[in-house]
């Protein structure tokens, strides 16, 4: 028996609600860690050719970056990460590149029912869950509208196998989905309405 | 592409396969430097060193470890060598300063209900790292006790009054946030 019940699970949320970082400083970041390939491919036989592709991939990954502070509007203060339209995930949490959909998209959080481990994806309007062990698409449901709103609101459990699946940003509204036995639950705004209801795939 | 995949090209130096697994476990190892360093430039600065260093210690990951409890301690590592520099620094007068609660983002949202930011780190170090690796890396506990160089046992203790003590910082911060709250079991992981 785990005794992870000691912990309330809107604190664990709340630990998890680290924003994202914005789309020039993930670059910066990681632009500035493959800049440390360059060393390591001197000392091996085909440093030329990874010379090359680091440096690709950094001129390649830093115009994005440059191309994106550019040309994207200025963002709202507690906006979470948007770009062309798509959120980035709130909680960051173990990612699974293989469940991962296609384009843009950022994972939500993972869950569980009838013994089946679930993730659950957002990306262009569209939430995927993906059954985590085969990562076959169980559903795509469409997101629903709601008011923008950055406050993070931690939802009231009315069940004890209910579970926070996690949050994330999408059209300027901070949402939480909630897993229950029947629904995945969405809420949102300051005192965490109910979005609307998904049946559980 | 799966991680293994991933790490066998990255660690003969294909830069787009580094590249992937950088982008596949940023979020995390950024989450696990600001929960760590708890000011946010420090746990930038705290994160940028982290990518780095897993970038320079790529070559000789053996894998007697899972890869994410390798990235997740040198992530780890990163965040403590960081708190310890800014111990380092002189202190601001305004203890304010140091939880950096300036700009009003998504941060600010969460600690207006639950401040955890501040709750964590009033924590001494061991416990607040122990609980950062346990509900934000997501690591079981024997991944943590591999990470920290501790008996399972010791994790075990560590997640319990690290718990106890954030309960109550956050209690005595705001009766009204946590104090009706029911406590629900989260799904079992994988403890030993």
């Amino acid at each position: 028996m785990s005794d992870d019940n000691e912990l309330d699970p809107r604190i664990v949320s709340a630990m998890r609600a680290v924003p994202p970082a914005s789309d020039s400083l993930r670059e910066q970041h990681i632009a500035a860690a493959l800049a440390e390939i360059s060393p390591v491919s001197a000392r091996r036989p085909f440093n030329t050719w990874l010379s090359a592709a680091a440096a690709v991939v950094v001129l390649l990954v830093g115009g994005n970056a440059l191309y994106g502070s550019l040309s994207s509007s200025e963002r709202t203060p507690g906006e979470l990460a948007v770009r062309n339209g798509v959120a980035t995930t709130t909680i960051p949490v173990k990612a699974s590149a293989a469940c991962r959909p296609s384009g843009d998209s950022g994972r939500v959080g993972n869950y569980e029912l009838n013994n089946q481990k679930r993730e659950v994806w957002a990306s262009n309007g569209t939430l995927f869950v993906y059954a985590s062990d085969t990562c076959e698409e169980l559903a795509t449901l469409d997101i629903a509208d709601a008011p923008p709103s950055d406050v993070v609101c931690t939802p009231s459990l009315v069940d004890a196998t209910d579970s926070i699946i996690g949050g994330y940003t999408m059209g300027g509204a901070y949402r939480v989905l909630v897993n229950t036995s029947t629904h995945i639950v969405e809420y949102s705004g300051k005192s965490c309405s109910l979005l609307t209801k998904y049946p559980q795939p | 592409m799966d991680d293994d995949l991933l790490i066998r090209k990255a660690k003969k130096g294909d830069a787009a396969a580094i590249d992937a697994l950088l982008r596949t476990h940023y979020d995390t190892v950024r989450a696990v430097c600001h929960r760590i360093v708890v000011n946010k430039s420090d746990a930038e600065d705290a994160t940028q060193v982290a990518l780095i260093s897993i970038v320079r210690a790529l070559p000789q990951f053996d894998g007697r470890s899972k890869f994410s409890t390798w990235i997740y301690r040198i992530a780890t590592n990163a965040a403590l060598d960081e708190v310890r520099r800014i111990r380092r620094r002189p202190m601001p007068t305004d203890k304010e300063a140091v939880y950096d609660t300036a700009t009003p983002d998504a941060t600010a949202a969460v600690d207006a209900q639950i401040d955890v930011s501040g709750a964590l780190a009033q924590l001494p170090e061991e416990y607040r790292t122990t609980l950062v690796l346990r509900h934000v890396a997501d690591l079981d506990y024997e991944e943590i006790a591999v990470i920290q160089g501790v008996p399972v046992g010791t994790v075990r203790s560590r997640l319990a009054r690290g718990r106890a003590q954030l309960a109550e910082i956050l209690g005595n911060q705001d009766p009204d946030s946590l104090r009706h709250t029911r406590v629900i079991p989260l799904p079992e992981r994988g403890t030993p």
